[in-house]
């Protein structure tokens, strides 16, 4: 296909129903996920108990708010979830849905997830597609016009996001440690033993290999599978069966719901419109359809599909940043995050940090748990930038104790897949004083396990 | 015509899959894995319920040799009070770190903070006395517990001030102390006994299982020797400009080596799955003979243990650490570096390869 032929492909219409069907699912996801959250305290937990967050680049502006603040957003965003849930006031409950979720993630990147990430960006992606302009209140009560039809980049927009995070999930797996030392699964796996019916099998020497091999295969070609309407309903079982088996195997929240529900966008038009015509209390509206109403409708979203078109070139080339650095990402993790890597590695460390004086020949060591919560410290132990950021906490705090110009150094050892932990980074650094930036971290130690 | 693939049910099914992961199983084939069953029965059977009972035990004598020396209050039955006191403290090391299950922490604190607390606040002590304040379900942790009772029986001026005309309110407030240190080990030994078969049961690997509870509090008591028994009187954290020997944990009765030395060993002994009388079973050191780079990590780890032997024997039991971190404080920088070398081992090698989950959170995944 030339340019212009993809351009127009992408413009002819499509039924709106796939579209509308994923809101409504996506919408009910959102608001288990954060009733979930609300039930599970980590309100409390992620946002109002810990002393120290850790922010991301850029973003150290965002802060938490007060108790009844954090719980008020909580409250906003399982309203909007119900709003995009029903195509009521949806743009606003979008726009809600969208900075409430993410102002939530943006507080402690101790908490980051692929899967929040993605979250985020398709909330992002739902505040300009017309996901209302069906099976909805909106369009019911005449505030939104119904549309049957929309411009095909509309819906495919929605699978392409999930096929670049499906896609480069594949790609990452394709590593020495993942298809031939089956490593992680070959930590994890075992340790499910105690499962029922699957634990035997988990347990079988051989099934880190099947598992890892299956996994990278599965990631790399899901999206195509689900996209070809003759192999799709066996692929949508296989996805079921994917994540069904990580739910079981690993502790990663709603994310399986997540995918399972979001994957039935590729289904047909015919079996959204079946699923979201057999729900009350709205039925399909049938808008105008005219020549002049669709011109108008491309009209009217023409700026939007260049906006969209810009997006997917930077999700196209943003994980694959980690290019530009030296050494190996997995130790590293220079262009880690925002890259779908998920699930990939098995990595921990144990960071002890020494305050000392100036003109003091007294180094004294920090405890961390005085200042972080178990996760945090999980985190910030093996990530160079929150290292960082915990070092230029420490600083500040022991300024503020009294002490003059405090150097803040820190020992460092970090394993992973299984591997006998090693310095991770230079340990006379004054941690305090290196600033964060986008360039190589050259205080980093060598990879340590080259064989 | 082939007949297509119902979606709707489909997606039923991944529901009830999803859900059908939440629940238990009393399947307990590991095939290649690690069986943590034996690991948790031999935990549970042969450490957690003898410490437990065993401190009963001697909370239980230290009482009523503190009600003999209340009956009787001469140098000879302090004396006795003073040899029980003893025989409780080295005891509570056994049972300090077990602050989950039934030792979770209550309104007031785990039995580790309420029993265990140091510092004792002495002034806020003698202010309770005069006012016969014999309250202890409260937050004042530092006038109870087993280091207010060394204060009131190891300080200088303890058989004179319990024979004084102030003697009352202080006999009371013995105790008031003793008392509430009963109650707490009784209802320990009571809550674990019937908590046990839930403990041995659960065996998967999940935050909040017993395996990651018993990992997360072992490793925290390990932590806790080495910040604030050794490191705190040695005036090696942050802030400190010198040591501060008035900070080791028994201050009165000079036993924070013995403390010390007991302590680490009750951590080694769960290491290597050792019961209470010393007879070997399953334990961290077994798990990873069975886990990807377990190996390595458990040479290195012996090794280790061997290197922290090798200081601590360099210590003697009736030795005073108040003393040593001011007169030979390298002895004392020379353990806690060995302990510091240890942590990482304990701590992110060990729980990587253990393939449990540590903390509540939800982990990154596709």
């Amino acid at each position: 296909m030339k340019p212009k032929e993809v351009l127009t492909w992408l413009n002819e219409p499509t039924a709106i129903a796939p579209l509308a069907g994923f809101r409504v699912l996506f919408g009910l996801a959102m608001f288990i996920s954060t009733l979930r959250f609300i039930l599970l305290g980590w309100v409390d937990d992620h946002y109002i108990q810990p002393l120290v967050h850790f922010t991301y680049y850029g973003f150290s502006w965002v802060k938490a708010g007060p108790a009844w603040f954090m719980y008020a957003v909580h409250g906003v965003l399982l309203l909007s979830a119900i709003g995009v849930m029903l195509g009521y006031r949806y743009r606003l409950s979008a726009v809600l849905l969208f900075l409430c979720f993410t102002y939530t993630e943006l507080i402690d990147l101790s908490y980051y997830l692929n899967h929040y990430y993605y979250v985020s960006l398709v909330c992002l992606l739902l505040i300009f597609l017309p996901a209302h302009a069906a099976y909805s209140f909106d369009a019911k009560q005449g505030r939104q016009n119904a549309y049957t039809h929309i411009p095909r980049w509309m819906p495919l927009s929605l699978m392409g996001m999930m096929a670049i995070v499906y896609t480069c999930a594949g790609l990452a797996k394709i590593n020495q440690d993942w298809l031939i030392h089956a490593l992680p699964l070959k930590i994890w796996l075992p340790a499910s033993y105690d499962l029922p019916v699957l634990g035997p099998l988990f347990a079988w020497k051989y099934s880190p290999w099947i598992f890892s091999w299956a996994g990278m295969l599965y990631d790399c070609s899901i999206a195509i599978f689900l996209f070809n309407r003759k192999t799709r309903p066996w692929a949508y079982l296989s996805v079921i069966i994917f994540h069904s088996l990580t739910g079981i195997l690993f502790q990663i929240g709603v994310f399986p719901l997540v995918m399972m529900a979001g994957t039935l966008i590729f289904f047909s038009a015919d079996w959204h419109t079946r699923w979201l015509s057999r729900i009350r209390p709205w039925s399909m509206v049938h808008g105008p359809w005219s020549n002049e109403a669709w011109s108008d409708l491309k009209s009217r979203y023409s700026l939007t599909a260049r906006l969209f078109a810009l997006f997917f070139a930077i999700q196209l080339i943003f994980p694959w940043r980690y290019l530009l650095y030296p050494g190996n990402l997995f130790w590293t993790e220079e262009g880690y995050r925002f890259s779908w890597r998920v699930m990939l590695v098995e990595k921990a460390g144990t960071a002890q940090f020494y305050v000392q004086e100036q003109g003091s020949d007294r180094k004294g060591q920090v405890v961390n748990s005085e200042f972080l919560n178990l996760h945090q410290e999980k985190q910030m132990s093996y990530q160079p930038d929150m290292l960082l950021q915990y070092a230029r906490f420490l600083h500040e705090h022991y300024k503020n104790q009294g002490l003059k110009n405090p150097v803040v150094t820190a020992e460092v050892y970090v394993t992973m897949n299984g591997r006998p932990s090693h310095l991770y980074i230079d340990s006379t650094l004054d941690l305090a004083q290196v600033q964060d930036n986008w360039k190589p971290k050259t205080w980093i130690k060598p990879y340590p396990w080259n064989e | 015509m082939k007949k297509p693939v119902n979606l709707s049910s489909l997606f039923f099914l991944a529901l009830v899959l999803s859900v059908s992961s939440c629940k238990d199983t009393d399947d307990t084939s590991s095939g290649d894995a690690f069986d943590r069953g034996p690991l948790l029965e031999q935990v549970a059977k042969q450490r957690i319920l003898p410490a437990i009972t065993r401190f009963e035990a001697s909370v239980n004598s230290l009482s009523l040799s503190l009600i003999s020396f209340s009956d009787t209050t001469d140098s000879l039955h302090l004396a006795n009070a003073k040899i029980a006191w003893e025989q409780a403290f080295i005891d509570f090391q056994s049972v300090r770190g077990f602050t989950f299950g039934p030792g979770e922490q209550g309104l007031i604190g785990d039995i580790n903070e309420n029993l265990g607390t140091w510092p004792v606040d002495t002034a806020k002590v003698e202010q309770r006395i005069v006012a016969a304040d014999l309250v202890m379900n409260d937050f004042r942790r530092d006038t109870r517990g087993l280091l207010t009772l060394e204060y009131l029986l190891f300080e200088p001026n303890a058989l004179s001030r319990f024979q004084g005309p102030a003697a009352k309110p202080r006999m009371d407030y013995l105790i008031a102390v003793v008392q509430d240190i009963q109650t707490w080990a009784q209802t320990q030994t009571t809550a674990w006994t019937a908590y046990l078969p839930s403990f041995i049961a659960d065996e998967s690997k999940a935050a909040g299982s017993s395996i990651s509870e018993l990992y997360n509090h072992w490793l925290q008591d390990f932590e806790g020797i080495k910040n604030f028994k050794i490191a705190l009187p040695a005036g090696l954290r942050v802030g400190q400009t010198q040591a501060e020997p008035y900070l080791v944990e028994s201050r009165y009765a000079h036993r924070s080596v013995r403390s010390i030395k007991v302590h680490l060993e009750h951590i080694e002994n769960l290491w290597y799955g050792n019961a209470m009388d010393g007879s070997a079973g399953s334990g961290f050191d077994d798990y990873l003979d069975k886990v990807e780079g377990g190996a390595a990590l458990k040479l290195e780890t012996t090794a280790q243990w061997e290197a922290i032997h090798t200081e601590l024997a360099k210590f003697q039991d009736n030795e005073d650490l108040s003393d040593l971190v001011i007169q030979d404080p390298q002895k004392v920088s020379a353990l806690l570096n060995e302990l510091q070398k240890m942590t990482r081992f304990l701590k992110s090698d060990l729980s990587s390869v253990l393939g449990i989950a540590i903390t509540y959170s939800s982990g990154d995944g596709d």
